[in-house]
């Protein structure tokens, strides 16, 4: 008896060592700042990192519906709120809450427009999965930051970038090119299920209230999609809005006027929009604050020149890639269901 | 389920917690249930397939049990001429009875694996020969470890057939002789007389078996996530692109594909075998130090032992002691020269077995090749040894010699990488092209240069992957000199000890390859 007693002690001090080992390693290994060379996940959606602090009016999260079909540079230029996207490939709710935890800390946004497309997302595996995946950046990020060890050796470049850094495209992926739904191959349909699955509601009950909490307003939409919306989805969403004070916009039952044109709409074979298309969808959720909450418009405001030249990088590349011809699989967002891979250099080969 | 995976780990705990916290005589349903909620839980509907491959092994297991029993109460009171006669026919019944039960389960592995093989050949045959049409292609997807468990089955029903020992009465048994969780992804392939017993019996908790069981994990764990996911990325870079590489950096790719097939092979069977540990179960080894093998056919007898062993025990001795192959050597013997009667009919045999052993790794004309490549370099040896003898006699070369093993063990490397390179291209044009590739433009200089730090994995990536390849090759060391490692870390004081083990998780948690930064990298064998 004595034997086991003293075997059970050794196997909780054991594993309390490594858990706490882990914990103490966690702020080390967490990225210091929101940079590729920073080691973090998906730099791209976390331009709200290097923001200064109060500067955010309109917080844009969800899946890569988000970062394809909504743009927060026209939100800028047309209605003069400063807007940051969070949207992330495969994101699902839990994540998105840990994004708002985030952005709380430095900002106090008026508005969060958040895509409901990630509430129906993926079976019942993938559900856990992911929002494991997501407990586990939140409470030991160390886990999901361990290989940043190798910052430790770098060079000094890689060292210098290691910074916060605000964007020009704040979180979208700016692509106008098209590539239009092939007929024969068309995107799969992935309906797991038109009710919010159990473990996104109770956290999307969460994150709503935290919005409330914090007096930011909570708008959902359902950005136009060729393979994910269903009546029922809708209705759902309808029901938890209408239970929950909250507004709604869905692009995708011809309410908001914007029509997709699957064949010129879309830079991926109808998996995303490209950013014609998320100008359009961008104009109406905008009009749609203007109309409805009242947010200071901030064009013209010197401490917020930098927008503007922001906004002409944003041109620059908006028209860059207008007339080009979209790839299947840019990006690996939530429509594939796999997330971006290894980060590639550039490939050595035979001279 | 991965066994990498962290579901993996949760359900692995809660199979442990049920296990042990269940009455021992009832430990072994635990383990069934887990086993096929596992199995659900992977491949769903494809379940049907496993269940019935026991149910038809069950049934014939039991029919051959019945020929048994009815040929010795039927024989009693027959004069000696009619016990042969009847002795005869007992046995071509059994034949034919163990031979149904063989093609009934691989049926569907034949079906499911090599169906879109064969339609394809034969439409190529019939399209040169000028007969039109085209036969179908069906994208099936393969059972879990469908591979694996036909094998299992297969040895069950030959077994009880040679009378090795009686079928079982109990069909729930040999569910979980075939589908236990830790062996059902890549084996390794079980023997019901070496694993039933093990699996049934119920094991009491032992803190220290257990915790080794979990040391081995991760020493599995440490192979396959810090050493193989890495040299994966440089693999995958060179081969998925393989026309604009050549010289060197075709050879450290071969080189480390070696490297990433035997550290996530050997560190799955680790975490498989530590699994099974944890419940008291002691798993087929699958490997022994393949790389100090001095020819090609002891790599094979320390190279996934159980399927060499599986080969050699079900087609290799039941072909060359058949009857029919008796007669032939004998003819042999009678006709040819003594060498040629001593290698024509083991020649023969192992042409089967070679060819078996390509054509499991998959239903493509490299896989047979592969496994023929195999068979060449032996038959080879054979044919060209008395030659060597001679040659090696009159130079007075010492073949006890330590230079001349380790000049054996190199030639053995070298055929085995280049078996390798054969094994993970894409079909045989890829494979002649990459094999020459590696002589033309063989720049020594990108070794020196920087450039292989270009090719997805960087200079620390390269360094834990040498760090990992030494820890390997020390553990190889010290298993060869007959030392028990997790025995000898078990005796240290209590500070080195979980130093040590501390090292380990950490180096796990720290340099393993997963994570956003790498690409999901599933288990090579599992395709199988």
């Amino acid at each position: 008896m004595k034997k086991i007693i003293v075997n059970i002690i050794k196997s909780v001090v054991f594993l309390a060592g490594i858990i706490a080992v882990v914990a103490a390693l966690g702020p080390v290994f967490t990225p210091k700042g929101n940079t590729r060379e920073s080691g973090i996940n998906n730099p791209k959606a976390k331009d709200y990192l290097a923001e200064p602090d109060n500067t955010i009016q309109v917080v844009a999260i969800g899946n890569s519906d988000i970062y394809s079909g909504f743009s927060p540079m026209e939100i800028w230029h047309n209605y003069g709120y400063t807007c940051v996207s969070a949207g992330e490939g495969a994101q699902v709710i839990y994540t998105a809450k840990n994004r708002l935890e985030e952005i709380y800390k430095n900002q106090k946004p008026d508005v969060v427009v958040f895509d409901v497309d990630e509430l129906f997302y993926g079976n019942f595996k993938v559900r856990v999965a992911k929002t494991a995946e997501a407990v586990f950046e939140k409470y030991l990020p160390f886990v999901m930051y361990h290989d940043n060890w190798k910052l430790l050796f770098a060079d000094e470049e890689t060292k210098a970038n290691i910074k916060y850094e605000t964007t020009y495209y704040k979180g979208q992926m700016i692509d106008n090119s098209v590539l239009a739904v092939d007929p024969d191959n068309p995107p799969e349909e992935c309906h797991y299920g038109d009710d919010i699955p159990y473990i996104y509601r109770k956290t999307f009950d969460e994150f709503a209230r935290m919005c409330k909490d914090h007096g930011t307003k909570l708008l959902l939409i359902y950005s136009p999609t060729y393979n994910t919306w269903t009546k029922e989805r809708h209705d759902s969403i309808a029901k938890y809005a209408e239970e929950n004070d909250l507004d709604f916009i869905d692009f995708n039952d011809g309410s908001t006027g914007v029509t997709i044109d699957w064949s010129v709409d879309t830079r991926d074979g109808g998996k995303h929009l490209n950013s014609a298309a998320a100008k359009r969808v961008t104009l109406v959720v905008g009009d749609f604050i203007k109309d409805n909450y009242d947010l200071t418009d901030n064009r013209g405001n010197d401490a917020y020149k930098q927008w503007d030249s922001d906004y002409e990088r944003y041109v620059k590349k908006y028209e860059s890639t207008k007339g080009e011809a979209g790839k299947q699989d840019v990006d690996s967002g939530d429509k594939s269901g796999k997330k971006g891979g290894r980060k590639h250099h550039d490939k050595g080969k035979e001279s | 389920m991965s066994y990498t995976s962290s579901e993996y780990f949760v359900f692995l705990l809660l199979a442990v917690v049920c296990y042990y916290i269940i009455p021992k005589k009832g430990r072994w349903v635990v383990l069934l249930l887990a086993s096929y909620a596992f199995y659900f839980y992977s491949s769903r509907k494809y379940i049907i397939f496993i269940i019935g491959s026991v149910i038809t092994i069950y049934l014939i297991g039991l029919w051959l049990n019945r020929i048994d029993v009815d040929f010795k109460e039927a024989k009693k009171g027959l004069d000696k001429e009619a016990k042969k006669a009847l002795k005869a026919k007992v046995s071509r019944k059994k034949r034919l009875v163990v031979w149904l039960g063989i093609v009934i389960n691989f049926i569907p592995l034949v079906f499911l694996k090599y169906f879109n093989f064969f339609s394809y050949e034969l439409t190529r045959v019939g399209n040169y020969m000028g007969i039109g049409g085209k036969l179908p292609i069906h994208h099936f997807l393969l059972p879990l470890g469908i591979s694996f468990y036909t094998l299992a089955a297969v040895s069950y029903i030959s077994d009880v057939y040679r009378g090795k020992y009686a079928a079982t009465r109990n069909p729930f048994k040999l569910a979980l002789f075939l589908g236990f969780f830790p062996h059902i992804v890549e084996g390794p392939i079980g023997r019901f007389d070496l694993l039933g017993e093990q699996l049934y019996e119920g094991h009491s908790f032992d803190y220290a078996r257990v915790t080794q069981g979990i040391q081995l994990m991760f020493w599995g764990l440490f192979k396959k996530l810090v050493v193989a996911d890495r040299a994966a990325i440089f693999v995958d870079t060179v081969f998925n692109d393989y026309t604009n590489y050549s010289g060197m950096y075709v050879v450290v790719a071969m080189l480390l594909y070696t490297l990433q097939l035997y550290a996530e092979f050997s560190g799955c069977m680790d975490i498989v075998m530590g699994s099974a540990e944890i419940f008291g179960v002691k798993l087929d080894k699958n490997f022994e130090r393949p790389f100090i093998s001095k020819t090609v056919s002891e790599f094979w007898r320390r190279w996934h032992m159980t399927l060499g062993g599986w080969f050699r025990d079900y087609v290799f001795y039941p072909i060359s002691l058949s009857k029919s192959f008796t007669k032939f050597s004998k003819k042999v013997k009678a006709k040819c020269s003594p060498f040629v009667a001593r290698i024509l009919p083991a020649a023969m045999a192992m042409f089967v077995v070679w060819f078996g052993t390509g054509i499991w790794h998959g239903a493509s004309l490299k896989y047979i090749m592969y496994g023929l490549y195999y068979y060449i370099i032996m038959v080879a040896g054979m044919l060209t040894e008395p030659l060597w003898c001679r040659i090696f006699d009159k130079l007075k070369v010492d073949r006890k010699g330590k230079v001349y093993r380790a000049l054996q063990v190199v030639r053995t490397f070298i055929f085995v990488n280049i078996g390798m390179l054969l094994f993970r291209t894409d079909n045989m044009g890829s494979f002649f092209h990459m094999f020459r590739s590696m002589f033309s433009n063989l720049n020594l200089s990108v070794l020196t240069d920087g450039s292989l730090l270009n090719m997805g994995i960087d200079k620390m990536d390269i360094t834990v992957i040498i760090i990992g390849l030494i820890f390997i090759i020390i553990a190889g060391v010290l298993g060869e000199r007959g030392c028990n490692i997790r025995e000898a870390v078990a005796g240290k004081n209590i500070v080195v000890r979980w130093i040590l083990y501390y090292a380990l998780v950490l180096a796990v948690l720290i340099l393993g390859a997963y994570g956003f930064n790498y690409p999901d990298i599933g288990f090579i064998y599992a395709q199988f």
